[in-house]
């Protein structure tokens, strides 16, 4: 099945079957309530005549944590939070923490992907704080040039001083598909 | 064409061409397959029964560049800009990597120009307060012009990002803007 311009019928047309399913039948098998499934559901274009539905999702974990490792990684406790999603080609990931360093150093918080697309922690996708003071913030980009399909987007961390210790709260990452 | 709100059948009524040709071809044509013509694209209400469709746009600059402007100012390397169609909605995402070496505070902020006329303004800035060691901090603001901000003017509008400091050198990397159409 796959969109059709709809035809222009005239008075002498003779409407048969294949007419009728192909015009009727199949362009409303493209249209947004035929592909709705899930709640919350959001349409974009996935090509000329071609819509797809697509999510956001998020995931938190509040409890404080740290690390001394000057590598990303995980934290001393537990890994993440994490999400999972099928997205296309770009998907919009939001970085949120809360981040208290036990000196004048920063720490840095960056996200993995694994899945149909392998992309690397890297400070020019992270959100980095400085200081003693805690501070809130999120960091949000589009990661473009995605193999279509399965993802799991997942917060990793460190501190720019390799033994100094960064705190991290309320950590959250936001994904939405696009 | 435009959206009609579909016929009613009748029994023993005629079904003819006209009426075939205004409430499936037409209103078909009003639906998103046949609407979506640019991947990634998503789509808007623009009014009853109306769809366009609308795009992203994100551009950056890596480059590490400073100021002692305090009044808005460009770096260097002018931007990060984006040009994109919108209505009177878009959600803007500032992000910049800023450090101070003396007291104050450094922004980055957004200006709207060609449709629209939107000065860059702390109001709606990524912004850092204070004297930051080891590379600085990385942050985000996120604002949607037309709702919190003020609204756009339709059509094709340029984002972007403007500096300045309140007091000394601010040292401004790894500079993004993200901008969704509404």
């Amino acid at each position: 099945m796959a969109w059709t311009t709809p035809y222009t019928w005239t008075d002498d047309d003779i409407w048969d079957p294949d007419l009728m399913n192909v015009q009727i039948r199949d362009n409303l098998n493209e249209t947004m309530p035929a592909k709705a499934a899930l709640p919350n559901q959001f349409f974009r274009v996935n090509d000329s005549g071609n819509v797809v539905g697509r999510v956001a999702v998020y995931s938190d974990i509040s409890q404080a944590d740290f690390t001394t490792a000057s590598v990303y990684g995980d934290l001393e406790n537990r890994r993440g939070p994490s999400v999972r999603l099928e997205v296309g080609t770009s998907a919009l990931v939001e970085i949120t923490a809360r981040i208290r360093s036990t000196g004048s150093h920063a720490g840095a918080v960056s996200c993995r992907v694994t899945g149909s697309t392998q992309i690397g922690f890297s400070d020019t996708r992270a959100l980095i704080q400085a200081g003693t003071s805690s501070h809130s913030a999120s960091h949000a980009m589009v990661y473009d040039g995605l193999n279509p399909g399965m993802h799991r987007f997942e917060l990793k961390y460190r501190t720019f001083s390799v033994g100094n210790a960064v705190n991290f709260f309320y950590r959250r990452i936001a994904v939405r598909a696009l | 064409m435009a959206w009609t709100a579909p016929m009613t059948a009748v029994a023993n009524a005629f079904f003819t061409s006209a009426d075939y040709n205004t409430n499936v071809r037409d209103n078909l044509l009003e639906t998103m397959p046949a609407i979506a013509s640019t991947p990634t694209a998503h789509f808007v209400g623009t009014g009853p029964n109306k769809l366009i469709q609308r795009t992203s746009a994100e551009a950056s600059v890596d480059t590490v560049e400073t100021t002692t402007n305090t009044s808005w100012t460009n770096l260097s390397t002018n931007g990060p800009l984006v040009d994109i169609v919108t209505g009177s909605v878009a959600l803007v995402c500032v992000t910049a990597r800023t450090r101070l070496t003396t007291a104050g505070a450094v922004y980055a902020s957004v200006e709207v120009t060609n449709s629209s006329s939107i000065s860059a303004s702390e109001d709606w800035a990524a912004s850092t307060v204070g004297v930051s060691s080891n590379g600085g901090g990385r942050i985000s603001n996120t604002m949607v012009f037309g709702k919190s901000e003020p609204a756009l003017t339709p059509g094709t509008n340029r984002f972007r990002v403007r500096y300045r400091v309140t007091s000394g050198t601010g040292e401004f990397a790894q500079r993004s803007i993200l901008v969704i159409a509404f």
